[in-house]
């Protein structure tokens, strides 16, 4: 799969501060990719150097197939929209207006009908022709996603694009992103709204303090994590059930209500209930654990503050398997 | 450059400044009309060279420093990251604004001036009028290059609005002051040249040759204009 932007060995030094440390990553076409740590992390500084606005330290990016400074970066970077550090509007112009300036700036011969399309697509038709000034936080967000899709980019970047919307907003936008793909746009969305990131993509980074501490698909990271099912027998059976679970290689421990959980990466509920139907215990219930990005994503972070930052075994495979 | 000339048409600033310009030299007309043009040429100071060159501080810094008032500066670059060709750009754009307005001001002030002093002992000529123009227009071009590079260098509306007043006004006079090398600094050199083009009777008493001066007015504005570019193409937005 092709590359639309990457990140290689990207360090970015403020003074003695270190922003972004030996960052590597690529974002591939055709999908929705997040990149998710905490305030500080290090995501819009990464950002910034990806779109030629920061300087490397070390390290290089390309966007595109592009390096910034590079001849034909300029070209590249048109095929680019972007929406970071919140709407960058001009605040006394109108919504049409300001999608003019931006259809002027990547060189749209006549983007009128462009113009309604998008803010038609965000929402904003009727009051297209009021001063963006006055427009609400999630108005003005909306506003600057529909400039960042100007041109039909083939990639557009994102950095927290639902701060500030209503959950309706939110429940809008992040469908709205979802769907890019369709239209042949990629999308690299920045967050630390860990649910929106494993809502909205399809892949996801997960930086701290600077470094990448995980990557893969969701799917691979809340897999990589060790997802696991509670099972409920009946309590005076709970003892044996574990015996019986223990001895197909499965790690079962009591827990407070006497239900007993099994971890470990299980297929299906099948591997738990054929054993301990075999053994005459009936299951009452089997529920299986939803491990989310967040807890994959405090306990990632906990480790690296405890420890220096380690890749997690299971996640260096997934960050290998990429 | 289209999309720079469509901000100074759809953002507000611009048309201020132009009204302020056009209030001064009604503002000033009427007192012609009222009292005489008088024999201390005032009418054109005050009401031409003055406010066009105050608006020309404005747009010079509006240019440039409205988009980190707006924080719009990355968005810009995002889609023109070439940083030498929108810094031309905006300097474009700065003298196309400074020189539609210089020379707006200076055709109504021409009618306004004429129409003003008729019935009074002394009129306002219309050639008086034009040359008095024609070399505000010259010292605003230098003014409007100056005032944005002074807003690149702060790298804000405000701060670029201040540095900019306090040059002309505080930092400039004083430097005037230094013996021997005063005569050289932007202000004298700048007279020099506007007086020389509006002719009699605007004299300033510059020490210095007309050719020296244009060069002189020439080098400082390279001087800001190199040092702003430096810094704009080579920092991070």
């Amino acid at each position: 799969m092709t590359a639309l932007a990457s990140f290689e060995n990207l360090t970015k030094r403020y003074g003695t501060g270190i922003a972004v440390d030996d960052l590597s990553f690529a974002v591939p076409e055709g999908e929705v990719c997040g990149l998710l740590g905490p305030n500080g992390a290090g995501k819009t500084t990464a950002i910034r150097a990806l779109l030629g606005l920061a300087r490397p330290t070390s390290g290089s990016t390309t966007l595109l197939g592009m390096n910034p400074g590079e001849r034909g970066f300029t070209a590249a970077v048109r095929n680019v929209g972007t929406l970071i550090e919140g709407p960058a509007l001009y605040g006394r112009a109108t919504a049409r207006q300001n999608m003019r300036i931006e259809a002027d700036a990547i060189g749209l011969t006549d983007p009128e009908a462009e113009i309604r399309e998008l803010l038609e697509l965000v929402g904003l038709t009727e009051r297209a022709d009021t001063r963006c000034g006055s427009f609400s936080l999630g108005m003005k967000q909306r506003l600057g996603l529909g400039i960042a899709l100007m041109g039909r980019p083939r990639l557009v970047v994102l950095d927290e694009p639902t701060n500030g919307l209503d959950p309706a907003g939110i429940v809008e936008i992040r469908e709205l992103i979802k769907r890019l793909p369709e239209r042949g746009t990629s999308v690299l969305v920045s967050s630390h709204l860990l649910a929106e990131i494993q809502l909205m993509c399809d892949r996801a980074v997960i930086l701290q303090r600077g470094k990448l501490i995980a990557e893969g698909t969701i799917a691979q990271l809340l897999d990589g994590d060790g997802t696991g099912y509670v099972v409920r027998v009946d309590p005076k059976l709970t003892e044996q059930a574990m015996g019986t679970l223990g001895r197909v290689g499965l790690s079962a421990d009591r827990d407070a209500d006497d239900s007993i959980v099994v971890d470990g990466v299980i297929e299906n509920g099948k591997e738990i209930s054929q054993p301990l139907a075999q053994a005459g215990i009936y299951v009452h219930e089997l529920q299986r654990q939803s491990v989310d990005l967040e807890q994959v994503f405090l306990r990632l972070t906990d480790e690296s503050h405890d420890e220096s930052p380690v890749e997690k075994p299971a996640l260096a495979g997934v960050s290998d398997a990429v | 450059m289209r999309s720079e000339m469509r901000k100074l048409i759809y953002l507000p600033t611009p048309r201020w400044t132009l009204a302020f310009v056009g209030a001064a030299v009604t503002i000033a007309a009427i007192v012609v009309a009222i009292t005489g043009p008088g024999e201390d040429n005032l009418a054109p100071t005050f009401g031409l060279t003055v406010p066009t060159w105050i608006a020309s501080v404005v747009i010079g810094v509006w240019v440039a420093g409205m988009e980190y008032g707006q924080k719009t500066m990355s968005r810009t670059l995002n889609r023109n990251p070439d940083r030498i060709r929108l810094f031309a750009d905006k300097i474009a754009v700065g003298l196309i604004a400074v020189t539609v307005m210089t020379a707006v001001a200076t055709i109504v002030g021409t009618l306004l001036f004429g129409l003003a002093s008729t019935g009074h002992d002394l009129t306002v000529p219309a050639s008086e009028v034009l040359r008095v123009g024609f070399a505000g227009l010259a010292i605003n071009l230098a003014v409007v290059i100056i005032s944005m590079s002074l807003a690149l260098l702060t790298r804000s509306m405000a701060g670029g609005i201040a540095v900019a007043f306090g040059f002309f006004f505080v930092i400039d006079s004083l430097l005037t002051e230094i013996p021997k090398v005063g005569k050289y600094m932007f202000s004298p050199v700048a007279n020099v040249v506007s007086s020389r083009i509006s002719g009699p009777g605007y004299e300033s008493g510059g020490e210095i040759a007309l050719g020296l001066a244009v060069m002189l007015t020439v080098a400082w504005v390279a001087a800001f204009a190199l040092a702003a570019g430096a810094r704009f193409v080579r920092s991070d937005a």
